[in-house]
C-alpha cells in the first residue's frame, strides 16, 4: 500500500510537469506560428509595395515617353509638315491686328494685356494706365485702326474691301477653308487665299483667340497665329 | 566489458562524428574569424542614376527642348537562347527560329541578321537595339515567348528640334555627361545626384527587402530655362538656311536679341549637326560661329567708330569730309568702292554709303587711344559673358601697338577680330540708348522640387555712349536700309530699320582675298522704339555674285525680322506704309515659298 501511495505521488508530480512543459511548448509553438504568420504577411506586403513602386515607376516612365512623343510632334517644323499634308499653311497675323493669346488653361499670356485688352477698353478702365506712358504704341495702333470702318459688321467690311475679303475667307470660316483645302490637290501648299486659320477642334494647347468686342466698336479680327500652334 | 566487434561498432561512428564535428567547427571558426574564406557574398550594391534635368525654352515647360527619356537596351545572349526551353502551357516548345522571329519582329530588325547573331554562341550579349516601345518591351520580357534577351534600363537624351539649336543645347556623351553647349556648361546642375541601394539577396539573386542596409534615392537634376523662343528659332534657322543655299555661302550664322535686356531669343549657326549622332559630325559643323569664332567684321564696325566720334563731340552727323583718298593729312587711307561720287560727304552719308575713306579719316582724327577705349567699352576684345562654353575674346590689340595704317583700318573693321555676339552686343547698346546689357541665354534654373535657385536679372555692363549719341546713331543708320543706302533690300514696310552692312574680305594666305567675303548685316527694329537686334552673317567659300552684306545678308535679315515682328506682335512704327497692303503680299509670298520648300522636302 505504501509503495502504491508513493507511486501515485510520483505520478502526480510527473503529470504536473508534463502539463507545464507542454503548455510552454504550445506557447512557444504558438509564438513561432504567429511570428511566422506576421513575417509572411510583412514579406507579402513588402512584395506588394515593391510591385506598386515598380508600377508607379513604369507609369512615370511611360508618361515621360509619351510627353516626349508629344513634344517631338509639336515642334514648328512638324506642325508645318502636318498642315501641309492637308494642303494648309499658316503664319503669324498681320502687323497691328488685335490678337489675344491664351494658354492651355484658358489664361491670358501676361505680356499682351497692355496692347490688346487695354485698347479694347479704350482708356475708360483702369488697365489704360499701363499703356498710357507709351504714346508711340498708341499712335501706331490708332493709325493702323484708322482705315477700318468703326461700326460696320465684319461682312460689310469685307464687302467694302473685296481684295481683303478674298484674301482671308478662312479667318472667318475656318472649317470651310479646311474643306476647300482638302478638296484641293493634296500635299501642295495652299494659296494664301485658301487658309490662314485653323479649325478650333485642331487647335493645340496654347491658342490665340480673338477678343470679344462690343458691337459699337471696330470688329476684332480673329487670326490664328504661328505662335499659337507652337 | 565490450567485445572486439562491439568495440569497433561503438568507436567507429563516434570517431566519424568526431571528425565531422571537428571539420564543421573548423569551418565555422574560419568562416567567422578568417575573412579570407570564400564564402558566397549575398550582399549587393546598386547605383541609381539621377535623371538628367530638362532644358526648356522661353515658352515654358509645355515645350521642352531637350530631356531624358527612359528606354530599354536589348542584348541577345545566344547561349541562353539555346539552353532555355520556351513554351506555353499545353503547347510544344518553341524553336529557335520562332524565338528569333519574335525578337526581330518586336524590334523591327532583319530576321536573318538576328538569326546570325543567335547562331554565334561565342559572342554573348550582342547588342540588338535600343527602343522606347512598350509593346516590344512586354513581348520581349515574356518568358513564354522568348529567351536569351537581356534588357537593360537606360535613359537617352532626346532633342526634340533635331538639328535646330544644336550649337546652343550641345549634346551628352555615352556616359550621360554634357559635352557641348548648355549641356556642358550646366552639366553639374543638370546631371543630378545618383542614388544608392545596398542590401542582401537570396540564393536566387532576388533582393531580401527587409535586409536592405542602405537606400538613398537619386536626386533628379535641375531644369534649365533658356531665353530661346523655339518659334523664333525656327524662323531664324529656316531663313538662314534658305539664304545660305540661295546665295551659295559655305556657312552662315545669325542672332536675334532683345534690344532692351540683351536676352538671346534665337541663335543659329550653319552648318549644324545632329546632337544624337554627334560622333558623325565634322569638327567644322560643331563650331558655334556666333560665340566661338572670330573674324574681321568689316564695315559694321564703322558704326562704332562714328558713334565714338559723335560721342566725343568731334563730329556731328552733318560734318563734311573730303572723299579724297590721297589727302596729305592722313597716312595710307583705305580705298573705296565705286559708290563714292561726291568730293565731300557728311558723316551720315559715310555710314549710309559705307565710305571707307571718310570713316578712315574719322578714325585717324579720333586717335588710336580714344577709338580703342570706345571699342573696348562696346565690349570688343573681351568675352560678353554669355552662358555658353568656349566663348572667344576676339582680337583687339592694345592701342599702343597700333601702327599708323591701323589708325585708319581699325575704324572700318580691319585688323580687329570679333565674334558675332560682340557685334550684336555693341548694336544692342545703340538700340538701348547707350546702355550695354550683358547678353544672356539662361533665364533661370529650377530644381526638381520646383525651387528656383537662379534667376537672371538683366545686368547693365556700362554706357559706352550717351543716350543722345545712340539716338543720333539710330537716325543715321536708318539711311542704310533706305533706297539710297547699301541695304535697301533689308527695309521692311511698316517698320523703321536701323542697321549697317559689312562686306569683309577674307584673309587667304596672309592676304585679303578679292573674291571671298564675309557678308554681314546687323539691324535694329523698329528703330524708333527698338525691340530686336538681329545679326546675319554669310561666309562665302567661293566667289559669288551677291556677296555684299546688303545683297545677301540684308534680305535674310528682312525675312527673319518680318517673321519675328509679326510673331511678337510688335506694332508697326510706320503704319502709313502698310496702307497699300504690299507688306502683306510680300510676307505671304515668303510663306508660300516656304510652303513649297516644305512640300519639296516632304516629297524627297
Amino acid at each position: 500500500m505504501r509503495k502504491n501511495r508513493k507511486m501515485s505521488k510520483k505520478m502526480s508530480v510527473t503529470v504536473g510537469r508534463t502539463v507545464q512543459i507542454g503548455a510552454v511548448m504550445v506557447m512557444a509553438f504558438a509564438v513561432v506560428i504567429v511570428y511566422m504568420l506576421a513575417n509572411s504577411s510583412c514579406k507579402h506586403l513588402e512584395k506588394r509595395i515593391e510591385e506598386k513602386k515598380n508600377i508607379i515607376k513604369a507609369l512615370e516612365d511611360e508618361k515621360e515617353r509619351e510627353s516626349g512623343y508629344l513634344a517631338a510632334m509639336t515642334t514648328p517644323s512638324k506642325l508645318d509638315e502636318a498642315l501641309l499634308k492637308h494642303g494648309l499653311s499658316m503664319h503669324s497675323p498681320k502687323p497691328g491686328i488685335q490678337v489675344v493669346r491664351l494658354n492651355s488653361k484658358g489664361q491670358l499670356y501676361p505680356a499682351q494685356l497692355s496692347v490688346a485688352k487695354a485698347k479694347e477698353r479704350n482708356r475708360t478702365s483702369d488697365v489704360a494706365q499701363y499703356i498710357a506712358p507709351r504714346p508711340r504704341v498708341d499712335q501706331a495702333l490708332s493709325a493702323v485702326a484708322k482705315p477700318r470702318p468703326a461700326a460696320q459688321p465684319r461682312q460689310a467690311a469685307s464687302q467694302s474691301r473685296p481684295a481683303a475679303a478674298s484674301a482671308r475667307p478662312a479667318a472667318a470660316k475656318p472649317r470651310q477653308a479646311v474643306a476647300q483645302a482638302r478638296q484641293a490637290k493634296p500635299a501642295a501648299p495652299a494659296k494664301r487665299t485658301a487658309a490662314v486659320s485653323r479649325p478650333a477642334s485642331t487647335r493645340p494647347a496654347a491658342a490665340r483667340l480673338s477678343t470679344p468686342r462690343p458691337a459699337s466698336r471696330a470688329p476684332a479680327r480673329s487670326t490664328a497665329s504661328k505662335s499659337a500652334r507652337r | 566489458m565490450l567485445m572486439r566487434g562491439e568495440n569497433l561498432r561503438f568507436w567507429l561512428p563516434v570517431g566519424l562524428l568526431a571528425v565531422f564535428a571537428v571539420y564543421t567547427s573548423q569551418k565555422l571558426v574560419r568562416a567567422h574569424v578568417d575573412p579570407s574564406v570564400d564564402a558566397p557574398d549575398y550582399t549587393f550594391k546598386k547605383e541609381l542614376p539621377g535623371c538628367r534635368g530638362k532644358i526648356f525654352g522661353a515658352l515654358g515647360t509645355e515645350y521642352p527642348l531637350a530631356k531624358s527619356i527612359p528606354v530599354w537596351e536589348y542584348r541577345l545572349d545566344p547561349v541562353a537562347l539555346t539552353n532555355i526551353v520556351v513554351k506555353k502551357k499545353g503547347e510544344p516548345p518553341r524553336t529557335r527560329d520562332e524565338i528569333v522571329h519574335t525578337i526581330a519582329y518586336a524590334l523591327g530588325l532583319d530576321f536573318e541578321k538576328v538569326r546570325k547573331m543567335a547562331l554565334n554562341t561565342q559572342n554573348r550579349y550582342q547588342y540588338l537595339s535600343t527602343s522606347s516601345d512598350s509593346v516590344a518591351h512586354e513581348t520581349l520580357r515574356d518568358s513564354t515567348l522568348v529567351a536569351g534577351v537581356v534588357i537593360i534600363d537606360k535613359q537617352v537624351r532626346q532633342y526634340f528640334h533635331g538639328r535646330q539649336l544644336s550649337h546652343v543645347l550641345g549634346y551628352v556623351n555615352a556616359e550621360n555627361q554634357g559635352s557641348a553647349g548648355i549641356e556642358l556648361r550646366y552639366n553639374r546642375d543638370l546631371q543630378g545626384v545618383p542614388g544608392k541601394i545596398r542590401g542582401m539577396k537570396d540564393a536566387h539573386g532576388h533582393e531580401i527587402y527587409d535586409r536592405r542596409i542602405e537606400d538613398i534615392p537619386p536626386i533628379p537634376g535641375a531644369d534649365v530655362h533658356l531665353t530661346i523662343d523655339h518659334n523664333l528659332q525656327y524662323e531664324a534657322e529656316f531663313w538662314l538656311k534658305q539664304g545660305v543655299e540661295e546665295y551659295g555661302a559655305g556657312s552662315g550664322w545669325c542672332v536675334v536679341m532683345d534690344a532692351r535686356t540683351a536676352a538671346v531669343l534665337a541663335m543659329a549657326s550653319l552648318p549644324d549637326f545632329d546632337p544624337i549622332a554627334y560622333g558623325k559630325a565634322s569638327d567644322e559643323s560643331r563650331i558655334n560661329r556666333v560665340t566661338n569664332f572670330t573674324y574681321e567684321p568689316g564695315s559694321v564696325m564703322k558704326v562704332i567708330s562714328v558713334a565714338a566720334a559723335i560721342d566725343s563731340k568731334m563730329v556731328t552727323p552733318g560734318t563734311r569730309y573730303s572723299t579724297n583718298r590721297y589727302d596729305e593729312r592722313y597716312y595710307k587711307l583705305p580705298g573705296d568702292g565705286s559708290h563714292v561720287w561726291e568730293p565731300t560727304m557728311t558723316v551720315k552719308d559715310a555710314i549710309v554709303h559705307s565710305s571707307n575713306i571718310v570713316v578712315g579719316k574719322i578714325g585717324s582724327d579720333l586717335g588710336p587711344k580714344r577709338l580703342w577705349t570706345y571699342m573696348s567699352d562696346f565690349g570688343f576684345g573681351k568675352k560678353t559673358g554669355i552662358e555658353l562654353p568656349g566663348e572667344e575674346y576676339g582680337i583687339l590689340p592694345d592701342w599702343r601697338k597700333w601702327d599708323k595704317v591701323k589708325w585708319s583700318r581699325a575704324p572700318i573693321g580691319q585688323g580687329v577680330a570679333v565674334t558675332a555676339m560682340q557685334i550684336c552686343s555693341a548694336y544692342q547698346a545703340i538700340a538701348n540708348d547707350g546702355v550695354r546689357m550683358q547678353p544672356y541665354i539662361v533665364n533661370k534654373l529650377v530644381s526638381h522640387d520646383g525651387r528656383e535657385f537662379y534667376h537672371h536679372v538683366p545686368k547693365p555692363l556700362g554706357r559706352p555712349i550717351s543716350a543722345e549719341t545712340a539716338r543720333k546713331m539710330r537716325e543715321i543708320m536708318l539711311g542704310v536700309a533706305s533706297p539710297a543706302g547699301t541695304a535697301r533690300r533689308a527695309a521692311i514696310r511698316g517698320y523703321s530699320v536701323a542697321g549697317k552692312t559689312g562686306t569683309a574680305q577674307k584673309v587667304i594666305d596672309r592676304h585679303y582675298s578679292d573674291s571671298l567675303f564675309r557678308a554681314t548685316f546687323c539691324g535694329i527694329v523698329p528703330a524708333s522704339e527698338p525691340r530686336l537686334v538681329i545679326l546675319v552673317t554669310l561666309d562665302f567659300d567661293t566667289k559669288q555674285k551677291f556677296h555684299q552684306g546688303g545683297n545677301s545678308s540684308g534680305p535674310i535679315f528682312k525675312r527673319i525680322a518680318m517673321s519675328s515682328l509679326r510673331y511678337l506682335m510688335v506694332p508697326p512704327d510706320r503704319p502709313e506704309e502698310l496702307e497699300d497692303g504690299d507688306e502683306e503680299d510680300e510676307f505671304d509670298r515668303m510663306m508660300e515659298e516656304r510652303a513649297k520648300k516644305h512640300a519639296e522636302t516632304a516629297e524627297n
